[in-house]
């Protein structure tokens, strides 16, 4: 039998966490700037 | 028998020439619709943007009406059905089950079309009516006859998909399970099944409420119509999925790195992605706040699940791919080789970005019912239909089209530098038209609305802060780029199927 190929998939993995990273800011600061405690924009 | 069938030199694939036939008919039309509304974006997104402010407001409301018809529906939907028989047919090597029946589908399809299109875009009035139609607003009985012949159309074009999985099945034309594209065309054809009982559901009692023989209740009409408007995008959700697996196969050579782990995410969509709709009734006193925690809270997180994992899948099999052929230095050697100048390839990435970070994000922001409460009606939730849709699946079904053109219409695609840069510029500018969306409506400018700057002269007129103004402008600005990627498509599309150079 053929020694099974072993092919990593570390790089998709890494961009994965860094979606999971950008979706948690964005989820945390829609909250904040929804909610109305805080808001980008002139006084 | 054998001669309703050629092979193709390419794939090897049988290919019957009856369901070919009907792939190419669904496909032009579909793209005829895209054009159309592309047009209709182009004068949207004119009167939208403040500086230019293109049409009055009754010519507004008329475009707006018939821009998400022409590409929520008919683009869309004709696409889908050419998908269906193309992963149903084409794929498992087998026979379609009844061609006429088919043809049957297309001509209500297009006859449901044309009416919606006449009585919206040239009979206009009482027929415009938003893409939601909401009732007591009440279009005339054609606008709702063409509703219905359009989804019994839709509907037996998935009869007969489901026919033609039963028949290769039942005529040996496949061995084991279902390939996984054809197993997520299944998951698209359940869903569609299910969006389009939900359409008659909605249609058939408010045309007899239009001639005044039924009483249409407003509560009911708004859950039924999200029961199949938002439930035609889940079927866009598990057909873009499952075109992604494709893309990666035909553009890479990539196949998924865990099918049962690909096959149980698809089933997570048929299980869970349903609910997803109610987001638009989630300021609606109609349904019980107990309804709406179990909703926003559990069964629409087993759906974002699913999301997730195609999203890990999916971009794995294309770097197990790409490291096989010897891209396999560091962590993104093989991002770095990959075929960017290949417009299948660089579709689907866009594709997939445009689907999960604008899209998926705003779409499970939105979804959370104490921000919706917020976000609702403004154009915020506009840039969450505009990232899934127009950036995750439009252009998706433009990159398999650069695909399906040389396979199925057997023509070489014109203009191939354009067509090279075709899915950059329009994925770009879809990606800046939401943001601008979404800033804007963060700020409270509304969705819809003709004239976000002096309200039509209305005493209930808004100064909205000026940064919103900039966001609007944003949204203008990546708006045109987008009908000019959407222009750039139409032209290397028509061009090839018509002019292409003959292949074989």
């Amino acid at each position: 039998m053929a020694e099974e190929e072993h092919i990593t998939t570390r790089g998709t993995l890494v961009i994965a966490l860094i979606f999971v990273a950008f979706f948690l800011l964005f989820y945390t600061v829609s909250w904040i700037w929804l909610s109305g405690v805080w808001h980008f924009g002139t006084p | 028998m054998t001669g309703e069938f050629r092979t193709c030199k390419v794939t090897g694939l049988k290919v019957h020439l009856p369901a070919e036939q009907l792939i190419k008919i669904n496909a032009v039309s579909s793209v005829v619709f895209l054009l159309i509304g592309g047009i209709l974006a182009l004068l949207v997104i004119l009167t939208r943007w403040p500086t230019v402010h293109l049409l009055d407001f009754k010519e507004f409301y008329q475009v707006l009406t018939a821009h998400p018809l022409n590409m929520l529906v008919f683009w869309i939907v004709f696409f889908e059905i050419a998908l269906l028989y193309f992963v149903g047919a084409v794929l498992l090597n087998a026979r379609l089950a009844a061609p006429r029946l088919g043809w049957v589908a297309y001509i209500l399809m297009l006859v449901g079309a044309l009416l919606l299109e006449y009585t919206v875009l040239i009979v206009g009035n009482e027929n415009i009516v938003m893409f939601t139609a909401y009732v007591p607003l009440m279009a005339s009985p054609l606008f709702y006859v063409g509703y219905i012949l359009f989804d019994v159309g839709a509907l037996l074009g998935v009869c007969l998909f489901f026919a033609t999985i039963y028949n290769a099945k039942r005529e040996g034309a496949y061995q084991g399970s279902l390939p996984l594209v054809t197993y997520g065309g299944v998951v698209a054809a359940v869903l569609a099944a299910e969006t389009l009982i939900y359409g008659a559901i909605t249609f058939i009692p408010t045309f007899f409420w239009s001639i005044g023989m039924y009483n249409m209740d407003p509560q009911v009409y708004r859950l039924v119509f999200w029961g199949f408007a938002h439930s035609t995008q889940q079927i866009n959700v598990a057909a873009t999925v499952a075109t992604w697996y494709a893309l990666s196969a035909l553009t890479v050579g990539g196949k998924t790195v865990s099918e049962k782990f690909s096959r149980v995410a698809f089933l997570f969509y048929l299980l869970f992605i349903n609910v997803a709709g109610e987001h638009h009734l989630l300021w609606d006193p109609g349904l019980t706040p107990a309804h709406k925690w179990w909703n926003t809270n559990y069964i629409f997180g087993l759906a974002f699940l699913a999301s997730l994992m195609h999203a890990y899948a999916i971009p794995a099999s294309v770097e197990a791919a790409l490291r096989r052929k010897g891209f396999d230095k560091g962590l993104f050697d093989w991002l770095r080789n990959a075929p960017w100048g290949n417009p299948g390839f660089s579709a689907m990435i866009l594709s997939i970005i445009s689907f999960g970070v604008i899209g998926g994000t705003t779409g499970i922001i939105q979804g959370t019912e104490q921000l919706s409460l917020r976000a609702h009606n403004t154009w915020s939730i506009t840039a969450h239909i505009h990232g899934i849709v127009v950036g995750g699946t439009t252009l998706a079904f433009m990159g398999l089209t650069y695909y399906v053109i040389p396979l199925i219409f057997r023509r070489g695609i014109a203009f191939p530098g354009l067509a090279r840069l075709q899915p950059y510029i329009y994925g770009i500018g879809v990606m800046i038209l939401s943001s601008g969306m979404y800033g804007s409506g963060a700020y409270g400018v509304p969705r819809r609305h003709w004239d976000v700057v002096g309200f039509g002269g209305s005493p209930f007129a808004f100064d909205f802060d000026p940064t919103a103004m900039f966001f609007v402008t944003i949204a203008g600005i990546g708006g045109v780029i987008a009908v000019i990627g959407g222009a750039i498509f139409v032209l290397v599309a028509v061009v090839s199927v018509f002019f292409g150079k003959r292949m074989e």
